[in-house]
């Protein structure tokens, strides 16, 4: 539930999803569910030369399971809460 | 993805298939019940629309699914788009 929180707290911002495929997907984060699947705003996928295939989509939503990297602006983290948060829930007892 | 019931949709499969259908259903496994559903086979020397009627697709098989812009849609001369199809995902 760690992650899918900390992404609840990226809700608006924008970022890119890199899928397991290699595709580059940008766009604003909307939600995030318990399977980390991830829905997007006015989307545009990087290599758009490369990938007409999906040009007419004006926002999507992405399987958590085909997710690779979800690139997020450095500024939209605070890396010392986030590792210290990570480190209580790798300690608690499961 | 409530949203996106009853519209025309694009989906991306883990093959690298694109299809495009009305969302008549899903479920929180994303399997799918498309209708009027076509899969457009893109490559680099030809392109191809296949009309595949009602479809359920299966969850762990998608990739991504989203609304389609109709009027960009409708602006791209499909026939004539060349393409190398997407690859598949790989874990």
């Amino acid at each position: 539930m760690l992650f899918y929180s900390f992404f609840k707290t990226l809700v608006g911002q924008p970022v890119v999803v890199e899928l397991k495929n290699d595709m580059l997907i940008q766009g604003t984060l909307v939600s995030v569910d318990q399977f980390l699947n991830i829905k997007l705003d006015g989307v545009r996928v990087e290599d758009e030369r490369k990938y007409p295939h999906v040009a007419s989509l004006k926002n999507s939503f992405i399987r958590g399971s085909v997710v690779r990297y979800v690139h997020i602006p450095a500024t939209a983290v605070d890396t010392a809460l986030l590792q210290d948060a990570a480190r209580k829930e790798s300690q608690q007892p499961k | 993805m409530d949203d996106l019931r009853n519209k025309k949709v694009l989906l991306v499969t883990t093959d690298g298939r694109v299809v495009v259908g009305i969302l008549k259903g899903f479920d929180a496994q994303t399997n799918l019940i498309l209708s009027k559903a076509s899969e457009r086979a893109f490559s680099t020397d030809s392109f191809r629309e296949i009309p595949q009627g009602l479809h359920v697709v299966r969850g762990d098989t998608i990739a991504i699914i989203g609304e389609i812009d109709e009027e960009k849609d409708d602006a791209i001369d499909w026939p004539s788009v060349r393409a190398d199809p997407i690859p598949a995902i790989r874990i």
